[in-house]
């Protein structure tokens, strides 16, 4: 099926609208308009892969090494803790291992409980 | 009596492709420059395509801005052998399809408002203009596009169907449709004219 055999009233109306469609979408004709528009596109392409954040592109320059400086502070943190609970714990041992021979004896038991009235009575009569 | 025959178009035809074949080869070399001349070079065609399909100047100005800032990202993968201008288009096309999508989701109503009072352009005023705007938005967009890139832009039906990545008996059966509606639209106004 064709659609472009069109009648003679058809094919004046479609010159009619096309003179119409033409004046409605025409392009902008100073050669000025396309000098800008060149220049705007190539703008846009010298911009590609730069992101443009405004004032806070100031800001962003400074994010990688903040991070970075961030992360190290906390490895540096974390092996400082680890460090520090390892000697003490070192040290603690060492203070164990070598106390002089005057020094109290180290309790390795619980001290019995106090012993109250009742026990004690409960103690004589059973004893008997 | 011999014909005397036109001097010698296609050579004239294969400079300028042999031209254009050398920019795109140095724009995908990274010369901008090169890249400058073939947005000089087409970016009138590619308004005109883009212009077929959007609603309004500005919209139009976006899509080939669009258009041309994927063209240079997808510069590398553009195989020398085939016309840049029709990868182009294509590529414009679908920036002001995606365009008249993202309007139509974000804002309908802007968009209608946009198409009631067009902006910046004297002849709006114009009575046929006017109604001419109003039955393009109603076409939709493939519809619209294909009877301008035919009836204004002088595009084939082939070629509008490689753009808009249809089948060519659907651009011709939509230009069709295109003109009966806004022939339609003339016949209204003369209807009215008449009384």
């Amino acid at each position: 099926m064709t659609y472009d055999h069109d009648s003679r009233a058809n094919r004046g109306a479609s010159d009619e609208l096309t003179r119409a469609l033409r004046a409605l979408v025409a392009p902008p004709a100073g050669e000025g308009y396309w000098d800008g528009l060149e220049s705007r596109i190539m703008a846009r392409i010298a911009g590609y892969g730069q992101v443009d954040i405004g004032p806070w592109s100031v800001l962003a320059t400074w994010i990688r090494p903040a991070l970075v400086a961030a992360v190290a502070a906390v490895i540096v943190s974390v092996a400082a803790l680890v460090h520090t609970q390892q000697a003490e714990a070192r040290v603690a041992y060492e203070t164990l291992l070598t106390a002089p021979p005057g020094a109290a004896p180290v309790e390795t038991a619980l001290r019995p409980a106090i012993v109250g009235e009742r026990d004690v009575t409960l103690g004589l009569l059973l004893a008997r | 009596m011999p014909i005397r025959r036109e001097p010698t178009p296609p050579i004239v035809e294969s400079d300028s492709r042999a031209r254009e074949r050398a920019l795109v080869q140095a724009a995908q070399e990274g010369d901008a420059e090169a890249f400058s001349a073939l947005v000089r070079l087409h970016q009138r065609r590619a308004y005109a395509v883009a212009r077929a399909i959007v609603l309004t100047h500005e919209d139009a100005e976006d899509a080939v801005q669009e258009g041309f800032l994927h063209a240079y990202r997808a510069l590398e993968r553009f195989l020398p052998g085939q016309p840049f201008g029709a990868w182009l288009y294509r590529i414009v096309t679908n920036a002001a399809l995606d365009l008249v999508r993202r309007r139509k989701v974000r804002d309908a109503d802007q968009l209608s408002e946009t198409v009631a009072l067009p902006f910046r352009d004297p002849g709006e005023a114009d009575e046929l203009r006017r109604r001419l705007t109003t039955a393009l938005e109603r076409l939709g967009e493939r519809q619209r596009a294909v009877i301008v890139l035919h009836d204004v832009e002088g595009f084939t039906h082939g070629e509008i169907g490689g753009m808009l990545g249809i089948p060519e008996g659907t651009a011709r059966s939509d230009l069709h449709h295109a003109r009966t509606a806004l022939r339609r639209v003339l016949k209204d106004m003369r209807g009215e004219g008449d009384t």
